[in-house]
């Protein structure tokens, strides 16, 4: 079946439009761990559950890094139990067991170093002028027919 | 959400367009550019950077355009921009295919690709290479250098053979 041009547009952004609706509605639901929020309002009901963290390194010391979430009011520290190295500054995403007072028995932690973020940045910004230069060095935009078509 | 950069996906993408080429003469200097167009597809979900500077939160809005399911239809959508559709649709998503499987090997505490998302909420990961490890860019350039140098020596040696002996 050959579907029309204006047919497939409609049915795509239809499309697109249900899936994100689907997603947003969706995504509260088949969260596996909680948010930061959800255990600061309810802390027994995680304690001794697997939670996932992020945030800054604020402070490191022996087999703890610890951690303030990105949350202001009020401010959390999570005491991350671990024998990773990261150093102040850096970003950290685990995942543990949550303990008393904000304590956290790592089992998986990835630190980030925020240089290492910010050359994500640099790179994918040289990226850009180099597929424009690729992209319109072979292809050019008709007016006429509102279509790329290939350069003679 | 972390991505290897742009600057590797567009060159996994060149790269792979050129080894294609020895196999596949569709894979020419326009293709390929659409190819490495499409490889920065799965990348619209980024738009979602913008309304975070406002103070909005669309991630999860628009997390399916980082899905295969959602690249199917945003490559269809990108496809009618040019003449030849049905073989730009083809190209867009094999460079968002080649995103996609970049992003496959990244290692997260938690979350991954939604590979099969709207059908499944899971998601997957190969937990190979860190989001920010810059040796991933560096290997991706190394191999566009050798890829790029030895094409260019096979091809150089081949039209000197066809040169040798035309009659062939």
């Amino acid at each position: 079946m050959k579907l029309k041009t204006p047919a497939f547009v409609l049915f795509a952004v239809v499309a697109l439009i249900g899936l994100g609706a689907y997603s947003q509605l969706g995504h509260e639901k088949h969260r596996r761990y909680p948010l930061i929020d959800d255990i600061v309002s309810d802390y027994p009901q995680y304690a001794g559950t697997k939670v996932a963290i992020w945030g800054r390194v604020v402070e490191t010391g022996a087999g703890v890094i610890k951690v303030a979430s990105d949350r202001d009011d009020p401010a959390i520290v999570f005491f991350l139990l671990t024998d990773a190295v990261a150093g102040i500054g850096n970003n950290a995403e685990a995942l543990g067991t949550l303990g008393q007072d904000y304590r956290v028995s790592v089992e998986e932690i990835i630190v980030h170093e925020p240089w290492k973020e910010d050359l994500i940045l640099v790179r994918s910004a040289v990226a850009i002028p180099l597929i424009l230069f690729v992209f319109f060095r072979s292809c050019k935009f008709d007016r006429k027919t509102k279509r790329f078509i290939e350069r003679q | 959400m972390a991505d290897p950069d742009w600057l590797t996906h567009i060159l996994a993408a060149w790269v792979l367009c050129r080894l294609m080429r020895l196999k596949f003469k569709q894979f020419d200097a326009r293709n390929t550019a659409i190819v490495m167009a499409g490889a920065l597809l799965p990348d619209m979900v980024k738009v979602a950077m913008v309304f975070d500077l406002f103070g909005l939160d669309i991630w999860n809005y628009v997390n399916p355009l980082h899905s295969p399911f959602g690249v199917l239809l945003t490559g269809g959508l990108a496809s009618l921009l040019f003449r030849k559709s049905r073989l730009a649709y083809g190209l867009l998503v094999l460079g968002a295919s080649t995103h996609l499987a970049l992003d496959f090997l990244l290692k997260f505490v938690v979350g991954g690709m939604p590979l099969l998302f709207p059908f499944s909420w899971n998601e997957w990961q190969l937990k190979v290479i860190q989001s920010d490890d810059y040796r991933v860019t560096v290997v991706a350039v190394v191999l566009a250098v050798v890829v790029f140098a030895g094409l260019r020596l096979y091809e150089g040696r081949a039209a000197h053979k066809k040169e040798a002996a035309p009659g062939e």
